[in-house]
């Protein structure tokens, strides 16, 4: 072999040979790296210094289905500049991370609507018989209540609830819980289950996203003791239908003299 | 002009084109899978 390359040969020919064994070669630790990148959370920890979200999300059921980036949705420019800011701005502490990323509602409603697993594939992937199994949750009572309902507040981001340095006057925000106001839109999933009491990626609502949009409602002594989730829990998950037929029953009930 | 290569050479030259192949193989895979992935949601 090597004698018939020596009597043939050019440095080019032996390169190109080589170059064309390498590439093939090549496409194996290529894959594997496309797949650490896309589909091992550690790779996003070298700069998302979060290991409590990372370790929420893994022990829900989005961890067994999911990536970070099938969630984490952004444009190919920001993956390049992410790149840059590894070797010259990486954060080194969970403070260092400065904002709450956007979440497209569509990726909740593709498996959690009734109506909406259709264009968006996560990694997973999921098979329909899967994705029938989850319960939609526009069919419960609650949940169907605010989806049909509009806001005006904003989306919250981590810097609106952020407490400033300055005494007392600072928890004033936190309890007004970024009331900031915008333009009107349809209350979204990320609206409960999102924004800063999400960081720990379990997807819970909790109490503050309650009394973000029913100020006064916080301030009954039952909530106050309670919380909301107590007696109105029952209620996002009991199928509307049921309710629907509730009330046509007890509309049709004798009326008591 | 086309002067046969010593075996010195041969293994230099081939070495080289192998690594650069190698990296450019791998680079290009992983371009291309990822791209891939990105560009239908995120967008350029």
């Amino acid at each position: 072999m090597i004698k018939w390359l020596k009597r043939r040969s050019h440095w080019s020919f032996v390169l190109i040979a080589a170059l064309i064994g390498g590439l093939v070669v090549g496409a194996f630790p290529g894959y594997k790296l496309y797949e650490y990148a896309w589909k091992n959370p550690r790779f996003c920890l070298n700069c998302h210094v979060h290991d409590y979200a990372v370790h929420g999300w893994s022990e829900s059921i989005h961890g067994k289905k999911t990536t970070c980036h099938d969630c984490h949705q952004q444009r190919l420019r920001d993956y390049i500049r992410e790149l840059g800011m590894m070797f010259y701005s990486s954060p080194q502490f969970p403070k260092d991370l400065h904002h709450t990323p956007y979440v497209k509602p569509e990726l909740c409603s593709a498996c959690h609507l009734s109506e909406g697993a259709s264009a968006q594939p996560l990694t997973g992937p999921m098979s329909q018989e899967d994705l029938d199994l989850i319960p939609k949750v526009d069919l419960s009572f609650l949940h169907k209540v605010h989806l049909n309902k509009t806001t005006d507040l904003t989306l919250l981001n981590e810097h609106q609830q952020r407490i400033q340095p300055e005494g007392p006057e600072a928890l004033k925000e936190v309890l007004d819980y970024g009331r900031t106001k915008a333009k009107e839109r349809p209350i979204g999933c990320a609206d409960c289950h999102g924004g800063p009491t999400n960081r720990g990626h379990n997807f819970s609502a909790v109490d503050l996203s309650c009394a973000r949009c029913h100020p006064m409602a916080r301030h009954s002594p039952v909530a106050l003791q309670s919380g909301c989730r107590l007696c109105h829990f029952g209620d996002f998950m009991i199928p509307a239908t049921a309710i629907e037929a509730m009330r046509k029953k007890q509309s049709n009930l004798p009326k008591e003299d | 002009m086309n002067r046969p290569l010593s075996r010195r050479n041969l293994i230099l030259i081939s070495s080289i084109g192998f690594v650069i192949g190698v990296l450019l193989g791998s680079g290009l895979v992983f371009s291309i899978l990822f791209i891939m992935k990105v560009l239908p949601h995120g967008g350029l």
